[in-house]
């Protein structure tokens, strides 16, 4: 176990040794409610933290929670006057407190499993929407529902078992659990996703089921938090799982940093300790003969303003994306470096093969029915003036963009459109014409998480994917901290952990000096030498394209003009006049003018 | 339990209660009251006024010496924030700190978590303005109610109808709180009791504004009822009075103290004629009419609602238990609270006995006439006719 885990832990068990050295009631509650909110605001990290999605809607879980859990755990003679409605199933039985409270968090993980289905098809600020009808729904269902709620009136006599070792137990196992899902493949996966959705899907990964699947894990825990808040208060009604306790939350979790469990923890810390102080200063005191006067409603100033100032100073929150064994200088965590074969039917043989492709933006056509063909062991070079439609091409070929007319296919088989998940399974990978990092992921992760998305016949190693493009020493930096040609390098390294057939590469040498492209060629070229790889480059770069590349394909105005060997091209007047705009015709002797390789700026 | 009043001063007010609280020194002879109260939050407009109004006669008291004249009362007010948890873990802390009683919040979440603590301390307790019941039953024997309870106004409301001459009744439900859920059902349980009839039982939800659905269900009732009953308050009850109004119905409306604030009488037309109850109206020369001045000559402000009277009176009700209990031993202090039979107070008289700690205390029947309030009658309801709370 590592050390920032450990002392997570060794907090939570603090703090329950805490209670009990001072042995006063109030105390005790203080610390067992703090430690439950510890609970809560990890479970809403495991969702927000990996998926990058705010949520208003989790308080729901904590109270269906809440609700099971009493249901579950109370004396019959009770739950029969307070519910008199309850079907047999549930009014007959009186589990252990235990018990109840895991078969309700099961209980709600999966109704968070199928809800989260639905949630995970939704992007960004519709996601948040979506999570505030969420809300608002359960409220009123648990309002409504006097089947198995009371309605607005409180449930209580739940018995009071809760204590704060107890509570110190579930913080610490959940802080286990939210740590061990980050690092899981989908926890991985939902965090790529988290990073860039396009390039998650352009490298393989089911940016729906790693939601899904956070989802169901943070509901779990929620409602696990719910069970535990109503075994130690002992009374609640629907008004206690609504906006306050929504807001409560999530600013306990900005202010520690929402990517991070430890950000979490730390976050329900520091809100807890802040108001602490404060609501024992709010009624006024005397200290050495000054009398500071009662100013009730601090602990709500002091809460605000320390949101706002981590919304000024640091909007990531206090840990931002990095746990406490990113700052110790204990070992660090690496993700799983190795990943098995395993059986995979994909196409062994042929083409990338585009056909008859036409694609139009409204009036606009950006590719006229274009054809080309992508062997394995071949670099195909594609040039073109800018606006001449080479990355819409890229876009259709790859599978990100939808077309009009034409296929794609690989090998006999033809491709679905705007699916870029499906190109990657079936071995294409592909970099953007602006870097697409998995930011504030390792430069180890970027690659592990594209190697856990997409299975390959062949065992496959982070290490063996980053020493490809000279980036194995850099294996736990943060994407975002590297420099620009090792972004771009990382890039590929990222298309190669897929195990392609084929690699189309935007732009790669856009913005690198000269010793970075001759870098990156020598890379470029060594696999297709090696790894047979087909590889497909647009670029601005010509000489570069033109020493690597075995054939050129020319896109002039939407539509392939040529396809040729770099030494024909070179000599094609009209690739001349589509690059110059006229024909270098000297006049006395009609020569072919011959191209002049040089970088065209366009 | 509600009244709104938008401005409530709360800011202002907050201060004076704490540190006018803190006085008396504690002594081996003192009662030390623990007010775990809501000064911030949504509970602020109906807790604040409570505490000050208690605030007036724990200064009262001890300028005679303390309560029965000889316990020195300590109030020690602590602001839960509207907060269910809050109120449990302050509840705890008040009663480390030496409790004698307990004050807890006014809305049934709070006042339970914080009771259930209280109860096993074995420490009377009372919440401000908490009108559900039923909290004595989810609390236990150490929990009283304060305020005037939903079902006491919901009977006095239904008596008043049929002494009116009024039959057929219409109730305007919202299940989003006990107060607008089940106030109008204790209304028409007494009212069916007393010889009336239910015609129709109608829901809405806070802040809907367009109550178009059920003004059209009421106009095209057979028979027609001739009162309809609501504890809806603002901003739901003036949009639908008007809307009721607008679509001809001419049928009384009576609602409960909601809609005690100066919104309801300032609607003009519309609300001639509205009967409403609440915990206390200061008729001239009454002493619920002296508390009323003592109020404004106190915190320099008028007073604008009941909630302070009460706050007062269960200061007095307290004061009364232990001179009967001799101490403030928990058990004591709690027979002698149930006890209580016919002890004067500002807002009338006030009895504990037989009621199962929900005390018989004076409702002031009101009505709307030309824009301002007037009083029509104070009354205790008689126990046998208050029904069961939900």
């Amino acid at each position: 176990m590592r050390g920032g885990l450990v002392i997570l832990a060794l907090l939570c068990l603090g703090a329950a040794g805490l209670a009990a050295i001072v042995g006063a009631p109030a105390v005790a509650n203080t610390i067992s409610y703090f430690l439950i909110v510890v609970v809560l605001v990890t479970g809403l990290g495991i969702y927000v933290g990996n998926t990058g999605i705010v949520s208003f809607g989790h308080p729901s879980f904590m109270g269906i929670g809440a609700y099971l859990t009493a249901i579950l755990v109370m004396p019959d003679a009770r739950k029969g006057a307070l519910f008199p409605n309850l079907p047999d199933v549930l009014a007959g039985i009186s589990l252990h407190p235990l018990v109840g409270l895991l078969v309700a968090a099961v209980f709600v993980g999966l109704v968070g499993l199928i809800l989260g289905m639905a949630l995970s098809r939704l992007n960004g600020a519709s996601a948040t929407i979506a999570t505030l009808g969420v809300l608002i729904v359960v409220h009123s269902l648990m309002v409504g529902g006097t089947t198995f709620t009371r309605g607005a009136q409180a449930v209580y006599g739940v018995p009071k078992v809760v204590t704060p070792f107890y509570a110190a137990l579930a913080a610490t196992a959940v802080i286990i659990l939210a740590n061990w899902f980050k690092f899981s493949k989908w926890g991985l996966l939902a965090r790529a996703g988290r990073e860039d959705e396009a390039a998650a899907s352009a490298s393989g990964i089911s940016i729906f089921l790693s939601r899904t699947l956070a989802f169901s894990v943070s509901t779990f825990v929620m409602a696990l938090g719910g069970g535990l808040f109503a075994l130690q208060i002992g009374v609640f009604s629907p008004s206690e799982f609504y906006f306050g306790i929504t807001f409560s939350l999530l600013a306990m979790l900005i202010v520690g940093g929402a990517n991070s469990t430890t950000g979490a923890v730390s976050g329900a810390l520091l809100i807890t300790l802040l108001t602490e102080v404060l609501r024992r200063v709010e009624p006024g005191f005397e200290l050495g003969g000054i009398s500071v006067p009662a100013l009730f409603g601090l602990t709500t100033i002091g809460t605000s303003l320390a949101l706002i100032a981590t919304l000024y100073l640091r909007p990531e929150g206090l840990f931002g994306a990095s746990e406490l064994d990113d700052v110790l200088p204990f070992k660090k965590h690496r993700v799983a470096q190795t990943y098995p074969a395993s059986e995979v039917t994909k196409a062994t043989e042929g083409a990338l093969a585009v056909r008859n492709l036409t694609k139009t933006y409204g009036g606009v056509t950006a590719v006229s029915d274009a054809t080309l063909e992508l062997k394995r062991g071949e670099i195909l070079g594609l040039i073109g003036p800018n606006g001449s439609g080479k990355s819409t091409f890229l876009s259709c070929a790859s599978g990100v963009q939808r077309f009009d007319r034409g296929e794609v296919a690989i090998g006999d088989k033809t491709m679905p459109q705007a699916k870029p998940n499906a190109f990657a399974h079936a071995g294409v990978g592909r970099t953007f014409q602006n870097i697409r990092l998995f930011g504030r992921l390792s430069v180890e992760e970027n690659v592990a998480a594209a190697m856990a998305a997409v299975p390959s016949n062949r065992a496959r190693q982070v290490h063996e994917v980053l020493a490809r493009v000279n980036l194995e020493d850099l294996a736990t930096r943060t994407a975002d901290t590297l420099s620009y040609g090792q972004q771009r390098r990382l890039e590929i390294a990222r298309a190669l952990a897929i195990d392609p057939a084929f690699l189309l590469l935007d732009e790669p040498a856009a913005g690198m000096n000269d010793t970075e492209t001759a870098e990156l060629a020598g890379i470029i070229a060594s696999l297709r030498n090696i790894e047979g790889l087909g590889i497909l480059i647009v670029d601005h770069d010509l000489p570069m394209i033109l020493k690597l590349s075995d054939r050129i394909a020319v896109l002039n105005e939407g539509r392939l003009i040529a396809v040729e060997t770099p030494e024909e091209i070179k000599r094609n007047p009209e690739v001349a006049q589509a690059y110059f705009g006229e024909r270098r015709n000297t006049g006395a002797d009609n020569q072919t003018p011959e191209f002049q390789p040089t970088t065209v700026e366009t | 339990m509600k009244l709104f009043q938008k401005n409530n001063r709360a800011a202002a007010a907050l201060a004076t209660v704490a540190m006018i609280g803190t006085p008396a020194l504690a002594q081996d002879n003192d009662l030390k009251i623990g007010f775990a109260v809501s000064l911030t939050g949504y509970l602020a407009p109906y807790d604040t006024p409570t505490v000050e109004g208690a605030q007036i006669a724990i200064k009262e008291l001890n300028e005679n010496g303390g309560a029965a004249g000889q316990f020195a009362i300590e109030a020690m007010v602590r602001d839960v924030r509207s907060d269910t948890v809050q109120t449990s873990i302050v509840v705890q802390e008040l009663i480390d700190a030496g409790a004698d009683v307990i004050v807890l919040p006014c809305d049934d979440d709070p006042a339970i978590a914080g009771g259930l603590v209280a109860q096993d301390a074995g420490i009377p307790m009372f919440s401000t303005c908490a009108t559900n019941a039923s909290l004595t039953a989810a609390i236990g024997d150490f929990y009283f109610v304060n305020y005037v309870a939903d079902i006491v106004q919901g009977a006095t409301l239904a008596q008043f109808a049929r002494e009116e001459g009024l039959s057929n009744a219409y109730l305007l439900v919202s299940p989003e709180t006990t107060y607008t859920g089940n106030l109008p059902l204790y209304f028409g349980e007494v009212f069916e009791t007393l010889g009336g009839s239910v015609v129709d039982t109608g829901t809405y939800s806070f802040g809907q504004q367009d109550f178009s659905a059920e003004v059209t269900q009421i106009a095209s009732l057979n028979p027609q009822p001739d009162v309809i009953m609501t504890s809806a308050y603002e901003p739901d009850f003036p949009a639908f009075l008007r809307q009721l109004r607008a679509a001809g119905v001419t049928a009384a409306v009576y609602g409960s103290d909601g809609i005690d604030s100066p919104t309801t009488s300032g609607l003009g037309d519309v609300s001639e004629g509205v009967v409403f109850t609440n915990a206390g109206f200061p008729v001239e020369g009454t002493r619920l009419a002296a508390f009323f001045d003592a109020y404004a000559a106190h915190y320099d402000r008028p007073l604008s609602n009941s909630f302070a009277a009460t706050g007062y009176d269960m200061m007095l009700v307290i004061s009364e238990a232990i001179r009967v209990a001799g101490g403030t031993d928990g058990a004591a202090l709690r027979d002698a609270i149930a006890n209580t039979d016919g002890l004067e107070v500002s807002t009338g008289e006030i009895s504990y006995l037989d009621r199962n700690r929900v005390p018989a205390r004076s409702v002031s029947l009101n009505r709307i006439t030309g824009g301002a309030i007037t009083h029509v009658d104070t009354r205790v309801i008689a126990s046998d006719l208050l029904p069961e709370s939900k």
